[in-house]
């Protein structure tokens, strides 16, 4: 295994930091900006490649495997979670289709979404049975919707709830994932959120975090698709997308600890305690370096994961998943530990630290969570 | 860990419960999510509290007060915690501050300030030493000539004349009366020249700047203090000219922290919402309560008996110290947990309702509220017990 970047990796790395460095982090930091949803920043991203930067060239795309993207990803992250993250979206989707769809159908729907700058996409799952983290608390009158997906005519009807879709409000090509209730199946559609029918919004997560984002729950209720919209492929081909869909966020988690790490780093040797620079305190060095340590485990194993997809081996999907608790916990701790450098400097809003920490630990509750993720890995050992 | 407590503690503490679920908890997540950082305190409260008898809680009883003990403040302040951090903090600021007024003012200090505190029934107490160039140096001590406050104070006649400012002071803005430290002898180490002095908040020169705006215990006021060739009677100098080191040593050895209020919330949420979504079936959150159980009874347990050793005469305040890191962390902890117990929804806020990931924002300001771990474990070190020497 070699993770080295070559020319080509270097390259789109640097123009991802220098995105990052002259756009995202001038229009998010800058006095009295609100935080949403920001279109313009994106549309700038989606002109430089970024968001098809997955699709193959000669589908107008970047033709990035998953090793590159997750060095993208970091560079992205580094600037906002939230924008590295929905980047991060429109590639698992990439991704998947490609290994989905046969070659024709995957270009058709290329197609759809490479010219429109603003055409992000989502992948949202509907599952057979929701679990207990899928119901809200305080609704008590919150209603399941069993999951369905049957034929009618030229077209499928489609029920069920899917929890939360990260970006589920913003992106304009939805491909869902159907577990039916009756027979647990599963079934594959590319909702066109632009000219078929919107599935109804029934929650928008205002979360502490991640506020690029629009996360919502989306409900669907004998939702119509066309058969034209259907991916005919099973539950294997869906685990055979999930590996891109769970290491790629988590690379954009990863940069946005890598800013946490070095913006403590940073403030530890301008700041002069005890009559000398911080980090030369082994209070605060050794917490850099545990840093340190975490970030390179985390990145490594990230990469690992991407290169063993790349490289066309079966991936134990158990290990993905685990990679991904390990590497999104680790990032948590990095951001906690960084705030901590700062000492009461990095609990005030007017400073970055404080965001970066409430966007890693939303992270943690906007894709898949740790203990759901370990829950399916056990049934693998 | 259930103290003994009088029958007279035993309701002070009640009064406090009661407080905090009746009328504190039901307006917390309005406040920290839409009030500007200046206008987030709940005055109104303040007037229960008072009402309560609770405000002078640590007001000895010879001048009107309860006269509580640590271990009570400690077990008043978490329970006015459970209903939100930051009014529980604006109280226990007071509570340790009143120690310095009835006990080591003059007497000509108390006539002029310790009556009105006592019938003020919205008068708060600060004190103030952080400033943007010293935080953990002067916590630790570090004494050196450069190191710690450099706000300035000089004799100007019947008067002193003070000159700097102070960030991040709990109750900034709040409170009605100072403990503000600055140097009197800015060439020399603090032991050898820093000052205690009382200030009035409406002392000439005085100015509140800005109120910090953070992450979370947004309902506390977190101020700068502006002083601008304050001017203050020369009568209220605190305690020795040059003698603010010992004041300081006094007031930062040991805190007794009620992070256990939002803690012990976290968990409730918790627990209901496991029954509520059905998590409860799953071993991990059965698991995960159960932690958190225990984390919160251990912190408890350990602040309490800090508590009941700050009560007596030979303590050297180390558990008061370490008790603070312990629980801090665990407090932490318990509300991430309850976090992820709620599953999808563990960071989201919620418009007037109490939530985790609220308790898990105030909870994280004892990162570094009172100094932050690293440097507290620092500050306990040299209170262990030399080798040879039995620990307990």
């Amino acid at each position: 295994m070699d993770f080295a970047p070559d020319e080509t990796q270097i390259a789109l790395q640097g123009m991802a930091q220098n995105f990052a460095r002259q756009e995202i982090l001038p229009a998010l930091e800058a006095p009295g900006w609100e935080p949403g949803f920001p279109a313009d920043l994106l549309e700038k991203g989606s002109r430089l490649g970024l968001r098809t930067l997955a699709l193959p060239e000669e589908m107008g795309g970047g033709g990035a495997d998953l090793l590159t993207l997750c060095f993208v990803g970091e560079e992205l992250g580094w600037g906002d979670l939230g924008v590295g993250a929905t980047f991060a979206q429109d590639w698992g989707v990439a991704h998947a289709l490609k290994h989905i769809c046969e070659p024709g159908r995957f270009k058709e729907f290329a197609d759809e979404f490479t010219g429109d700058h603003l055409a992000h996409l989502t992948w949202a799952e509907i599952s057979a049975s929701l679990r207990p983290e899928d119901r809200p608390p305080y609704e008590t009158n919150f209603r399941e919707i069993p999951a369905l997906a049957e034929r009618a005519g030229e077209e499928w009807l489609v029920s069920g709830l899917a929890p939360r879709v990260m970006n589920g409000e913003a992106a304009r090509r939805i491909l869902l994932s159907v577990e039916t209730s009756d027979d647990a199946s599963r079934h594959a559609f590319f909702i066109d959120t632009e000219e078929g029918k919107k599935p109804d919004i029934s929650r928008r997560f205002d979360s502490m975090g991640m506020r690029t984002c629009r996360d919502v729950s989306l409900s669907f209720e004998n939702y119509p698709i066309s058969e034209q919209r259907r991916i005919p492929s099973g539950a294997e081909a869906w685990a055979r997308a999930t590996p891109a869909f769970l290491a790629l966020p988590c690379s954009a988690a990863l940069g946005t600890a890598r800013r946490a790490n070095e913006l403590a780093t940073a403030h530890a040797r301008e700041r002069v305690q005890g009559g000398r620079p911080i980090i030369e305190h082994q209070t605060v060095g050794f917490m850099l370096c545990e840093n340190l340590i975490e970030l390179g485990a985390s990145r490594r194993a990230l990469q690992a994961a991407a290169w063993a997809e790349d490289s066309g081996e079966a991936p134990d999907p158990k290990e993905i998943y685990l990679t991904r608790v390990f590497a999104s916990e680790a990032c948590e701790r990095i951001a906690r530990r960084s705030m901590e450098v700062w000492g009461g400097a990095g609990y005030m809003t007017e400073a970055p630290m404080e965001r970066l920490v409430r966007d890693m630990t939303s992270f943690m509750h906007s894709g898949q969570m740790a203990h759901s993720l370990r829950a399916r890995a056990m049934t693998m050992l | 860990m259930q103290p003994d407590l009088t029958p007279e503690e035993f309701e002070m503490v009640g009064r406090a419960r009661e407080i905090a679920r009746r009328d504190i908890l039901p307006i917390a997540a309005e406040r920290d999510r839409n009030f500007p950082p200046d206008r987030a305190y709940p005055w109104e409260i303040t007037d229960k509290i008072d009402a309560a008898g609770l405000r002078t809680l640590t007001v000895p009883k010879k001048f009107g007060g309860f006269g509580a003990r640590h271990l009570l403040q400690a077990m008043i302040t978490e329970e006015l915690a459970y209903g939100d951090l930051g009014v529980a903090v604006s109280l226990d600021q007071t509570y340790k501050f009143t120690r310095l007024l009835t006990d080591e003012t003059t007497e000509d200090q108390r006539g002029r300030y310790l009556d009105d505190f006592i019938k003020d029934p919205r008068a708060l107490l600060a004190l103030a030493t952080t400033e943007p160039q010293s935080g953990t140096d002067t916590f630790l001590m570090y004494d050196a000539p450069h190191a710690g406050p450099r706000m300035t104070a000089r004799r100007d006649g019947d008067s002193y004349v003070l000159n700097g400012t102070k960030h991040y002071i709990s109750n900034g803005g709040l409170a009605k009366y100072y403990f503000i430290f600055a140097r009197t002898a800015p060439e020399l180490p603090m032991s050898e020249g820093l000052t205690c002095f009382l200030v009035p908040r409406d002392a000439p020169g005085f100015t509140i700047g800005e109120a910090h705006s953070k992450l979370g215990r947004r309902l506390l006021q977190n101020g700068e203090l502006v002083l601008q060739d304050c001017r203050i009677p020369a009568a209220n100098l605190f305690g020795e000219w040059n003698g603010g080191l010992a004041i300081l040593r006094r007031m930062v050895s040991g805190a007794l922290i009620p992070v256990m209020g939002p803690a012990r919330l976290a968990y409730d949420l918790a627990r209901d919402a496991a029954h509520r979504t059905g998590a409860f079936s799953e071993q991990w959150a059965k698991m995960a309560l159960t932690e958190m159980y225990m984390l919160i009874e251990a912190s408890r347990t350990f602040l309490y008996s800090a508590a009941w050793h700050g009560d007596q005469e030979t303590d050297d305040s180390k558990r008061r110290l370490m008790s603070k890191v312990f629980a801090s962390e665990a407090g932490i902890k318990v509300c991430r947990m309850a976090m992820d117990v709620w599953g999808r929804t563990g960071d989201v806020r919620h418009p007037d309702r109490p939530t985790p990931e609220k308790c898990w924002r105030d909870v994280l300001s004892y990162l570094h509220g009172f100094g932050t771990n690293e440097a507290v474990k620092l500050k306990a070190a040299p209170l262990l017990a030399p080798p040879g020497e039995e620990e307990w």
